[in-house]
């Protein structure tokens, strides 16, 4: 799988998907060899799609790894061996805490879905950022170094402002001022800023008169 | 006839010193000659500066010199072997003596053969071609043969040695370094000079072959410029721009001009194509921007896809609009490349437009198209393969168990027995699994389950589809583009199916490698574009799709592609006991 991982790093923009894989369910160390796919393939990211647990018994981890039996044709439910389980929890990557938060993302970041500092509202990297606002954000809930904040403001000459962010690839985002922030804030009127990572930088006119404070706001 | 514009002048040699003038492909031995190159060069050069001398004073377009004995040298190159070989001629059936390409019938005449080899490492010349002889026996003996037919059975080059022996090959040094002087011309105030060649390396060791322009003692400084690296036994375009308004070059104004070749020690010079290109620098008040290309050429109505634009003349500061819209983002890259972010748009097409700081301004109109946003993707898809006839209610109880998102769905003609397909009715061979996948549709909506179809043993499908002839394939290109056409129109508002697996396992092989890239592909692309524009396409590898094929993966120029491969590595071990591998007992992890 060399020249897939070589072309997945090159161009890290594309979606790549392992259409089939899959083992002989007899073929000794098959729920291994399963387990190390999908590990690599969530390592990369890829999309995967097992083949398969329908139709013929041979590749379909739904039946028995009991290789004297394999020409059954019914599945035996109570028997599925330890291939089907990883399969399954394969697919749980698929799954969401009550907050939105794909299991997947945790796993790839945290290495498991669960456990200390997983949950939504943890802080893993002790960023400030919580779980829940890198993922919204795009930013790497592991690193302290990735987090999304205002990296510079400046009052140019002229009286505009200029403000300056960490920006993720594929996020959008919103400017939102105050002149009272008893008052709260309100759009500023630049929105839907497309990012241009690694920092967006976004300069607000002199007129009409530019506010005192600034938020920036990554749209859902 | 030609003229030279005495304000562009252009000075366009031909060096030959291998046998093949085509980038990316192999190097044959003929690498070990530098004298040979040495003082066909000084010919080449001579000519070339001939030439643009007497053509200075008029006007027009660049020229072009080829070298007027190629023919010859190669007659000489061939016959010069040491040993008693004689070869007369050499001729593909393609025509030209270098580019021996994949398939070709490659005649050679002479006498005294003994072995022959091709040779694509060149230097241990590993590939005993003997074995690929159709006739063998005929070919191997020490007699005379008046004439050898042989089809290059994939390797591109062709080189032809006396003996037996891999070690063979004394005789051939090496030279360290061959400068020429270009005598008759000299360096121009505020020009560009843009030296452009093919570089060429032999083995492992990074080439340390360098092109240069010099002065009477001093080297022009070139500007920076990446300069990529040919794999062994392979071409690389390299260019190098020098610009005589700068301050170090300004000095040698004036000053004869040489171009040079230069190569470290116990290196090999390999280069050709040289093209020496003189312009005046021009004056960035007057530069239009002009853009040729927007690549890719279509995206989403949603904006944020990053673009190239190509062109000329773009100047730092350039802004650019799609439509009336400003992009985001902008990069130059160069001044003939920017990359940029779209902007939201409508759908259709709009124009393209650069804007200079210097207020000039150019657009390509209707370049880009604003089509309709994908299907959105599960952020990551993980589910299962299956096919058509098994999307059946007992197979979503079981997914309803689990977390999958998505089922990769091949679909086949009917069997037993799919109806001909009709003028009225190009999916009559399907009509059983259509019904099939028409009633699995609800629940697949219901299930969050997407689909991703994937066109398998359809109408024209064989499983050496791509082994027969040329007119075959093309038959079987148009069966599979009626087939997307009509699927992409059928589904096309079906939220449940975001994506088209455009051929399952593509069973190229060494043989007919690029004919699902260049041949089947485009049509299979176009076919489902016609209708939809934005629906996901997937492209599997060639090579029945199998992993650790990527490396010739080609970058589809269409904002919506997935590329996908078939991971069942190693076979011994996933796919024992049957077929092929019956008998095999492989355990994994195996022993490492």
């Amino acid at each position: 799988m060399q020249t897939e991982i070589n072309f997945s790093l090159a161009h890290p923009d594309k979606r790549i998907m392992v259409g089939e894989f899959g083992a002989l369910r007899w073929a000794d160390g098959a729920d291994r060899w399963l387990n190390d796919c999908i590990e690599l393939f969530e390592e990369y990211g890829w999309d995967w799609c097992n083949h398969s647990p329908s139709g013929w018994n041979g590749y379909n981890v739904t039946y028995s790894p009991d290789r004297e039996n394999w020409q059954a044709t019914a599945p035996d439910g109570g028997m599925r061996g330890a291939a089907w389980r990883i399969l399954h929890e394969g697919f749980q990557l698929n799954g969401r805490d009550e907050y939105g938060i794909p299991n997947g993302w945790k796993a790839r970041h945290f290495g498991a879905a669960t456990g200390a500092k997983t949950e939504a509202l943890d802080d893993w990297d002790a960023d400030g950022m919580n779980n829940l606002d890198e993922y919204r954000a795009g930013t790497i809930p592991a690193s302290a170094a990735s987090r999304f904040q205002i990296v510079d403001f400046r009052i140019q000459s002229g009286g505009s402002h200029s403000l300056q962010w960490t920006s993720v690839a594929g996020k959008r985002y919103t400017i939102q001022g105050s002149a009272n922030l008893a008052e709260g804030f309100a759009d500023s009127g630049a929105k839907q800023i497309i990012a241009t990572p690694p920092l967006n930088t976004h300069v607000i006119p002199a007129d009409p008169a530019p506010s005192l404070y600034y938020r920036v706001v990554v749209e859902p | 006839m030609h003229q030279i514009d005495p304000s562009s002048a252009r000075l366009h040699a031909l060096f030959v010193c291998c046998i093949t003038d085509r980038p990316g492909h192999a190097l044959a031995p003929w690498w070990g000659w530098p004298e040979v190159w040495a003082a066909n060069l000084k010919r080449f050069i001579c000519a070339a500066i001939a030439f643009a001398g007497a053509a200075a004073s008029s006007t027009a377009a660049p020229i072009s010199l080829q070298n007027p004995s190629f023919d010859s040298v190669f007659q000489t190159y061939k016959g010069g072997y040491p040993g008693t070989v004689s070869l007369a001629a050499v001729s593909l059936s393609a025509g030209g003596y270098c580019a021996a390409n994949f398939g070709d019938g490659v005649f050679l005449t002479g006498i005294g053969f003994t072995s022959m080899w091709f040779d694509q490492s060149r230097e241990t010349g590993t590939l005993h071609v003997s074995t690929y002889f159709g006739a063998a026996s005929g070919w191997r003996g020490t007699g005379e043969r008046d004439a050898v037919g042989y089809q290059a059975l994939g390797w591109n080059y062709l080189a032809l040695k006396p003996g037996a022996s891999t070690a063979d090959f004394s005789g051939y040094t090496v030279g360290d370094s061959v400068i020429d002087q270009l005598t008759e011309a000299t360096i121009q105030a505020d020009t560009l000079y843009t030296l452009s060649y093919l570089l060429g390396t032999r083995n492992a060791t990074p080439p340390h072959t360098a092109g240069y322009l010099q002065g009477t003692a001093q080297r022009l400084t070139p500007e920076a410029a990446s300069h990529p690296t040919p794999g062994n036994g392979n071409w690389a375009a390299q260019t190098l721009v020098f610009d005589t308004s700068r301050a170090e070059n300004s000095a040698l104004v004036g000053e004869p001009l040489t171009v040079g070749f230069s190569g470290g020690p116990g290196t090999s010079l390999l280069f050709d194509d040289v093209t020496l290109d003189a312009s005046p620098l021009p004056d960035p008040s007057t530069l239009a921007p002009v853009i040729t290309s927007v690549s890719p050429a279509t995206g989403s109505t949603e904006g944020g896809m990053r673009v190239t634009l190509s062109g000329t003349h773009f100047l730092p500061g350039v802004t650019v609009k799609f439509g009336n819209q400003p992009a985001t983002g902008v990069t130059r890259i160069d001044s003939t490349r920017l990359s940029v972010l779209t902007p939201a748009g409508s759908l259709g097409a709009v124009n393209v437009i650069a804007l200079n700081p210097n207020t000039l301004s150019g657009a390509l109109s209707g370049g880009y198209r604003y089509v309709p946003p994908a299907p959105v993707l599960p952020a990551q898809m993980r589910g299962i393969s299956t096919s058509d006839t098994l999307l059946q209610a007992d197979l979503f109880a079981l997914l309803a168990q689990t977390d999958a998102n998505v089922i990769r769905l091949g679909f086949s003609v009917d069997s037993p027995n799919p109806s001909p397909p009709t003028a009225q009715n190009p999916l009559a061979p399907y009509t059983a699994n259509l019904a099939t996948l028409d009633a699995a549709l609800p629940l697949a909506r219901a299930a969050g389950l997407k689909i991703v179809l994937c066109a398998a043993e359809t109408h024209g499908w064989s499983p050496a589809l791509f082994q027969g002839s040329a007119a075959e394939l093309a038959i079987y290109r148009e069966h599979l583009a009626t087939f997307w056409t009509a699927i992409a129109r059928r589904y096309l508002n079906e939220p449940a199916i975001v994506a088209y697996d455009l051929l399952n396992e593509p069973a190229t092989d060494y043989f007919s490698q690029g004919a699902w890239y260049d041949n089947v592909l485009p049509a299979a692309i176009a076919a489902v574009r016609r209708v939809n524009p934005s629906i996901w396409l997937m492209v599997e590898s060639e090579y029945w799709g199998q992993a650790g094929n990527f490396a010739d993966m080609p970058l589809i120029n269409d904002p919506y592609v997935i590329y996908s491969f078939h991971m069942y590595a190693p076979a011994s071990f996933t796919s024992q006991g049957i077929a092929n591998y019956i008998g095999y007992t492989a355990t994994y992890p195996g022993p490492n």
